[in-house]
């Protein structure tokens, strides 16, 4: 089949893309499959002997990390989703007095640097009894999603046409009911925007994994595969075969969304 | 009514709590000398603002955070912008490059420092490195290790990043344009680029809000690319707000200090989300 | 669409939810000033059990192991007790630093921590701290070392492994094929003479690695320069450190920066010094494109992580100048006054003084014992020249950057000199470095 000029063209940039899309991950595969006269070669240097050593002992050495760190993100994602997608409805499509400053209230709260609220956050989660439990790690991460998923779906729902919650309105819908049917089914590509985010940022943080949590099993999966550098010792094919592997679990998902993406966007297409 | 209260009772509830609360602390310690070790320092007033004035290094980090986004959230807006729409276009085996895209995205930002350390670094580096094994030694840079391209080197770094989530925020933008607009655009002869210009870019408006707004927003906050690719350096050139306020309050113990210029960077964050919210709050008045 | 006028029963349901939000938030401001206020409240009494929460940043390779086999020790010495493990690396131990700090003033203390011995490294902590001169006793070390980690005449920490950081390391075989006897080189003369021999022979003479913003190794140098050229030495160092000195005047700080500025200018170090970190540097010299690195006797460990033999592939020779000088550096544990389990916390700082936990963990580590008594042929060869050095009465040993001088000192302290190998102008160079000075210690 003979491609259009143009047809050439957009490959040709959608590879080039691809091309810097994975070149920097070229040197982190790169050193994880060295092991070590090879290493001290420096990143750029093609692995002449490679081998899946060092994915094996990090794998070892993180597993545990990665069922914790699932432990908590898939809720914390979860719940801060959901319950920014209702808070992103009552901002967008309810009229009531101080919609606007409340809005500005809680976006606002996105621009407080972490450092100035750790010290009582970890005071505060020991006083609840929720140091260095899960839970405690899914109430702060929660607590954290929720003004960046507010702001997502409050401009997720600004879009939809405020004809269509007038109609079910005047069809004598209650502002849940309306929630239920009508925006729930409507709001699945806004939903997968949000997961993809909330699940990247909660699975990759590392200082609030750090300070909320005791004892190295506890730790998060971040927290393990920077351990896994070393401080005087530096190990750096097992710190990137971690690296790797941490990063699975959330490409996973990515793959998964990114097909319920198009399926959610064919059923609203559907629906209009 | 008090359904609305009850759907935002959560995000009250938590954002006061774990953003407001908290930041009562990091208030007080702004107005206090402190040093770690008592459990609040002794009150200066306003001692601490005063300094920031006079402090060169505040304001070059100021200046940097400011470039930084400027050049983060565009470049990676576009990107994102154009990105999805190639993939929008639907080509056979766009699934595959949309993976690829996103790719960057899963990885923590201390991973992804160790990686473009190593793609940074002038000698061993793999940019130079292979710009050198095609002969085009003349365009090798000394990336980070200069004053003069740390930043724009951080800054790329982040865009490699993100683009896949401006891309994904697109992607469904894209989407969601009804269909029959762009049959329209065809009917009337419009080739598939002028489609773009002419349909399908100009209705991503409220998509590009949200997408300005997260990047804004972390823009603000960055900080671990810098902290672990370059520390700051060199001389400052790559340090931004959230690395100085890391450095005075952990390695120079300076807790009101560090605590003041999160203040400030506060109030900088009013300044600039205000005007992104009135846009954002008018479209929904038209 | 347009707004409906609000009907009584509206209006008063609006001011209700005004109101609610308004009380909302109140209780939410109330409920963070609680907690600012009530960050003193201690954790409720409990029955002390046999645990230890220990924090340190040794969390791969060597000394990974050598950590472990100080615990395996520690379990033979007081059986019974769990030990909960706390790696954090990075950052050169900063980040399990920070993430202590957040704990400690948050009034979460941990059993016990790592911090690097030294007076200056102790003040930002030792409210934190309880001091430990009873468990200290009659610690078999030599003065200089007591001395070095007494602050407000008290000891905070027990130092576990002896670190020396003006050591020139250099890759043997190169040496050899290059023609250099490096047991003559005695003078910074001497060195760039060797450095040229290097050059010419078409290899990097000095590997540097300051990058991923470790800037702060750029001070290996500079002590280790200061105590060798002419108005410098030991001494002088320690007026440095401890506030006592004028670099605005004071001719070794010229002295120092004129060496910096020779070896820069002159081309002896790599061009990526800026990038690469201090592994990364050693690294040259494994793969056989650099022939001297100064760096602390931990790079020797890393050079045999990587399969060198020490005294084979690699040897070290004092930093040209600083024969007689032991720059020093220690890595110790510390007991907060708020730790759960004290009486644990006391038992671990008391084992980690003897013989048994200290060879344990610095065979593995590559460092070695501060102990004067302690036992040494099981050491390598390289660590032997180095303890030669530490227990030679003629020996000055001198506190590092790391312990003696303010915490500070690490962040501000590089500055100055990363600018200058760049600018390399002498003059800008003292003034940079004496205002930086200021900021630790300020003008009486």
């Amino acid at each position: 089949m003979i491609m259009s000029l143009s047809r050439v063209l957009l490959y040709a940039l959608m590879l080039i893309f691809a091309f810097f899309c994975m070149l920097p991950i070229y040197s982190a595969v790169n050193i994880a499959l060295k092991s070590g006269e090879e290493l001290v070669k420096g990143p750029a240097t093609l692995v002449m002997r490679p081998t899946f050593m060092s994915f094996v002992k990090a794998f070892k050495l993180i597993n545990k990390n990665l069922v914790n760190s699932i432990k908590f993100t898939v809720p914390a994602t979860l719940i801060s989703t959901i319950l920014g997608s209702m808070s992103g409805y009552a901002l967008s499509k309810i009229r009531f007095r101080g919609a606007g400053v409340l809005s500005f209230v809680i976006i606002l709260a996105l621009y407080i640097p972490p450092i100035s609220i750790m010290i009582p956050l970890v005071s505060f989660m020991r006083h609840l009894g929720l140091y260095n439990t899960i839970y405690g790690l899914i109430l702060t991460h929660t607590a954290y999603g929720m003004p960046v998923t507010t702001l997502l779906f409050r401009n997720y729902y600004t879009e939809i046409p405020d004809e269509i919650v007038e109609s079910a309105e005047i069809d004598g819908c209650g502002l849940f009911d309306i929630y239920r049917l009508i925006l729930l089914p409507l709001s699945i590509p806004g939903f997968i925007v949000v997961l993809i985010f909330q699940f990247t940022n909660i699975w990759n943080d590392f200082f609030f994994g750090l300070v909320l949590t005791m004892g190295a099993e506890n730790q998060p999966v971040t927290v393990a595969v920077a351990n896994l550098e070393g401080t005087t010792f530096v190990a750096r094919n097992i710190h990137m075969a971690g690296a790797l592997i941490a990063a699975i679990p959330v490409l996973l998902i990515y793959v998964l969304l990114t097909k319920w993406i198009v399926r959610g966007l064919l059923q609203g297409a559907i629906k209009r | 009514m008090l359904t609305i209260f009850l759907f935002l009772s959560a995000a009250v509830i938590l954002t006061g709590i774990f953003d407001y609360g908290f930041s009562i602390w990091s208030i007080i310690a702004s107005f206090t000398r402190w040093t770690g070790g008592e459990m609040i320092g002794e009150f200066v007033g306003l001692k601490n603002y005063s300094e920031l004035i006079y402090d060169y290094v505040f304001v070059k980090s100021f200046m940097n955070t400011l470039i930084l986004m400027g050049i983060y959230v565009i470049a990676t807006t576009l990107l994102g912008l154009f990105l999805a729409s190639l993939l929008h276009v639907g080509l056979k085996g766009s699934s595959v490059f949309k993976v690829i895209y996103l790719i960057p995205l899963s990885f923590s930002f201390p991973v992804s420092a160790a990686m473009w350390a190593w793609m940074y670094t002038p000698e061993r580096g793999v940019i130079n490195t292979i710009l050198r094994s095609i002969n085009l030694d003349f365009l090798t840079q000394p990336w980070t290790s200069s004053p003069s391209q740390s930043l724009l080197c951080i800054a790329i770094a982040y865009v490699w990043q993100f683009s896949g989530f401006a891309t994904i925020i697109y992607y469904a933008g894209l989407q969601a344009v009804p269909p029959e607009l762009a049959e329209a655009a065809e009917i009337d002869g419009a080739s598939t680029f002028q489609k773009y210009i002419y349909v399908y870019w100009p209705l991503q408006k409220s998509t590009t809000v949200s997408v300005l707004a997260i990047l804004l927003i972390y823009a603000l906050r960055i900080f671990d690319l810098p902290w672990l690719l370059t520390g700051g350096g060199p001389a400052h050139s790559s340090e931004v707000l959230s690395v100085y306020i890391y450095r005075t309050t952990y390695n120079q113990y300076a807790f009101g200090y560090g605590a003041a210029i999160g203040i400030v960077m506060l109030i900088i964050a009013i300044v600039t989300v205000v005007p992104v919210l009135r846009v954002t709050v008018t479209k929904r008045g038209a | 669409m347009f707004r409906r006028r609000m009907s009584r029963r509206e209006a008063i349901s609006t001011a209700a939810k005004i109101g609610i939000s308004i009380a909302v938030a109140g209780v939410a401001a109330g409920v963070g000033g609680y907690y600012v206020g009530s960050l003193m409240a201690k954790p409720p009494e409990k029955p002390v059990e046999k645990k230890l929460a220990i924090y340190h940043w040794w969390t791969a390779g060597g000394e990974r192991e050598a950590i472990d086999a100080l615990y395996e020790g520690f379990k033979e010495y007081y059986p019974g007790v769990e030990i909960i493990d706390n790696p954090a690396a990075g950052g050169g131990g900063g980040v399990m630093r920070a993430a202590v700090m957040t704990m400690l003033m948050a009034g979460q203390a941990p059993d016990t921590f790592q911090l690097t011995y030294g007076k200056g490294q102790f003040l930002p902590w030792i409210k934190f701290l309880e001091p430990i001169d009873d468990i200290w006793g009659d610690y078999p070390v030599p003065d200089a070392v007591k001395d070095y980690g007494t602050l407000e005449d008290h000891l905070w920490g027990i130092p576990i492994n002896t670190m020396r950081f003006n050591d020139l390391w250099y890759n043997k075989k190169l040496v050899e094929e290059i023609g250099i006897d490096v047991d003559s080189i005695k003078t910074h003369d001497d060195l760039y003479e060797a450095f040229d021999k290097v050059k010419a022979a078409g290899y990097i003479p000095l590997a540097v690695g300051v990058g991923k913003g470790q800037k702060f190794w750029h001070l290996v140098m500079e002590c280790s320069t200061i105590c060798a050229v002419k108005h410098g030495g030991p001494e002088y160092l320690e007026k440095l450190y401890t506030g006592k000195a004028e670099p605005e005047k004071d001719e070794a700080i010229r002295e120092m920066l004129e060496v910096f500025k020779t070896i820069w200018e002159r081309g002896y170090v790599n061009p990526d010094y800026a990038t690469l970190t201090w592994d990364e540097a050693g690294d040259l010299l494994v793969d056989g494109k650099a022939v001297f690195n100064l760096m602390g006797d931990w790079q020797l460990g890393h050079f045999m992580s990587v399969g060198w033999k020490p005294g084979v592939d690699v040897d070290f020779i004092s930093w040209p100048g600083t024969e007689h000088v032991f720059i020093q550096n220690y890595d110790c544990f510390v007991l907060p006054k708020e730790a759960p389990h004290k009486p644990v916390a006391r038992k671990w700082l008391e084992y980690l003084k003897t013989n048994d936990a200290q060879l344990r963990f610095n065979l593995l580590k590559g460092a070695f014992s501060p102990r004067l008594d302690a036992p040494i042929d099981k050491y390598n060869v390289c660590t032997k020249k180095a303890i030669a050095n530490f227990r030679d009465p003629k020996t000055k040993i001198v506190g590092c950057p790391w312990g003696l001088p303010p915490a500070k000192w690490l962040d501000v302290m590089p500055d100055p000199l990363d600018a200058f190998v760049v600018h390399r102008d002498i003059d800008k160079g003292v003034e940079e470095y004496a205002a930086a000075y200021r900021k630790i210690f300020p003008k009486k």
